[in-house]
């Protein structure tokens, strides 16, 4: 998979697609299997990038069980005292019983930078699909497995008994804890669309065209282009070591401006340093390419490389799962 | 050597942790020990828990009983603090097991071994009924519910009282028979939610305590 975050405009369709797709039942409120968050941020669970987890010099790195509160669970309101309380306007609504503290879009849009040379960017995150995954590892009774045909990491739902290891050993953080049926779950990917030769919700209706899904080795597929053949999308925190399966197009930024408002021509906002702790020193090459590349369409010449992350033909995003789920049979 | 002894009192008197029938029985000191960090099969668990202590339970006192029809188990053990639901996603509850071997030769700190099964009774306060577990090695457990089994509980004093029960006889092919006049024997296993044990982090008799069941 890979997320074009030049594209991203943070609309959170994606998260809505997932949300009332599959994490709309008992259990599965404060549950965000995709999220899109800030960045700079804490994302969520808040401060996930410092818990640990993933591999470290070959061994299990230790990690922690983030709490309810650092997910930001989803609050409670006082609709009853506001509605059937009988104090008129007196009673407004908010969240119960200090719950506004935290949520999961907490500091959304909040930026970092001093103005006007503020700057942010939007990371998007659901399940890696790991090559090596530390969940499937951690787990003591193999409840967490690969599919092999697919690579889709899967946590079976009568195997697990709910120890949560899986969640410590997550570098990402992706799984939850479904409090209800006490197990664990996390993205499955849309399985059971892909089996059927449908995209993922979150990647068919992202209308900001950043999300690229298909086999690596499909040398037709724009992933493949993306990741192996022009080699511009790049693994999140690629230390971890548990070989994530989805990768990021790194974000360009925009120039700064001096004091007199001019922009500041060559400049860019975003540190490269901040860029480099999420995506490694690779960065540095990506950045400079999809440059030449701009600058190669301005001169009058084509870019098959702009073209592939344009999508001018959205279908041409999907690698071959392009079927069209209105025409699912879906009869109960 | 826990003793079964034959009590003429009822079900519903039995499973009461508090019935003035378990405190006529001597209880048995049992001493409970951390499962060892190397049989953990989850490498992660090793290295995370490698500092860290766990299976704090160092004693539970066991009582057994059987009134004809069924035989209960009435454990108690010191804990500070009452986790009888999970709260947040880094909460677990406290829980407490009885461990038989299927047939009589199961190695108890590998939870059995592939053709010698082993049977819990594992009991956890928000469960509505015990389950019963089989296992064939560590990780291999399966859970059962609607296995029969019952169990009363009571928090105070510093700690748990737990009756676990379950009918006399062999029940069912996956499960220990117990009969009046038999010998075998008896594990036993104790986790403390606030210190975050689960699974195989917990305190137990490292080895067979001696069974024998009252004619």
């Amino acid at each position: 998979m890979v997320f074009d975050m030049n594209k991203c405009l943070g609309c959170q369709t994606c998260t809505i697609a997932c949300k009332t797709l599959w994490t709309d039942e008992e259990g599965m409120d404060y549950m965000w299997w995709n999220i899109v968050s800030t960045m700079p941020g804490q994302g969520t669970p808040r401060g996930w990038q410092e818990m640990g987890g993933g591999f470290r010099d070959g061994n299990a790195n230790p990690s922690r069980l983030p709490k309810l509160q650092e997910f930001g669970a989803a609050w409670e309101f006082n609709y009853e005292d506001v509605l059937y309380g009988g104090q008129g306007t007196n009673q407004y609504l908010r969240p119960k019983d200090g719950d506004a503290s935290w949520g999961p879009l907490w500091d959304e849009d909040q930026a970092s930078g001093d103005y006007p040379n503020s700057y942010f960017f939007y990371l998007q995150m659901i399940c890696m699909h790991c090559t090596d995954p530390a969940c499937l590892a951690a787990c003591p009774r193999q409840a967490i497995y690969k599919r092999v045909d697919d690579g889709i990491v899967l946590i079976d739902q009568e195997r697990c008994n709910g120890y949560r290891f899986c969640m410590e050993a997550c570098p990402y953080k992706r799984i939850y804890f479904n409090q209800a049926r006490q197990v664990a779950q996390k993205c499955i990917l849309c399985y059971p669309r892909l089996e059927q030769g449908v995209a993922p919700a979150c990647f068919r209706q992202c209308p900001g065209r950043v999300r690229f899904i298909g086999y690596l080795d499909d040398e037709n597929s724009a992933v493949h282009k993306l990741v192996n053949v022009w080699q511009v999308a790049l693994r999140l925190h690629p230390e971890a070591g548990t070989q994530p399966n989805v990768y990021y197009v790194p974000p360009l930024s925009p120039p700064k401006f001096d004091e007199n408002g001019d922009a500041i021509e060559g400049s860019e906002r975003i540190p490269r340093e901040y860029l480099e702790s999420l995506f490694g020193p690779d960065v540095h090459r990506v950045l400079s390419v999809l440059k030449a590349e701009i600058q190669k369409t301005r001169a009058g010449e084509k870019s098959e490389m702009l073209d592939t992350l344009i999508a001018y033909e959205w279908k041409s995003m999907f690698g071959g799962f392009t079927r069209d789920p209105g025409t699912l049979d879906r009869s109960p | 050597m826990v003793r079964v002894k034959r009590l003429a009192a009822d079900d519903a008197r039995l499973l009461d942790p508090n019935a003035p029938e378990w405190r006529s029985l001597p209880a048995e000191s049992v001493t409970l020990s951390p499962t060892p960090l190397i049989s953990q099969p989850s490498l992660y668990v090793q290295a995370t828990w490698k500092e860290k202590p766990y299976g704090l339970t160092q004693q539970a006192l066991v009582k057994a009983a059987h009134n004809g029809s069924a035989v209960f188990f009435h454990l108690a053990w010191g804990d500070a603090t009452k986790d009888s639901e999970i709260k947040d996603t880094d909460h677990f509850t406290d829980a407490a097991a009885v461990l038989f071997p299927v047939k009589d030769d199961a190695p108890l700190t590998s939870m059995g071994s592939a053709d010698q099964p082993v049977n819990a009774w594992y009991w956890r306060p928000d469960f509505e009924e015990p389950a019963s577990i089989t296992a064939r090695g560590t990780g291999t457990t399966v859970r059962h519910l609607s296995a029969g089994l019952k169990a009363g509980a009571s928090f105070g004093d510093g700690g748990w009282s737990v009756v676990i029960s379950r009918a006399l006889g062999s029940p069912n092919g996956s499960t220990v028979t117990l009969r009046p006049g038999q010998s075998g024997r008896v594990a036993f296993a104790v986790w403390q939610g606030s210190n975050q044990e689960r699974g195989g982090l917990k305190a137990v008799t490292l080895e067979w305590q001696p069974l024998e069941v009252e004619g």
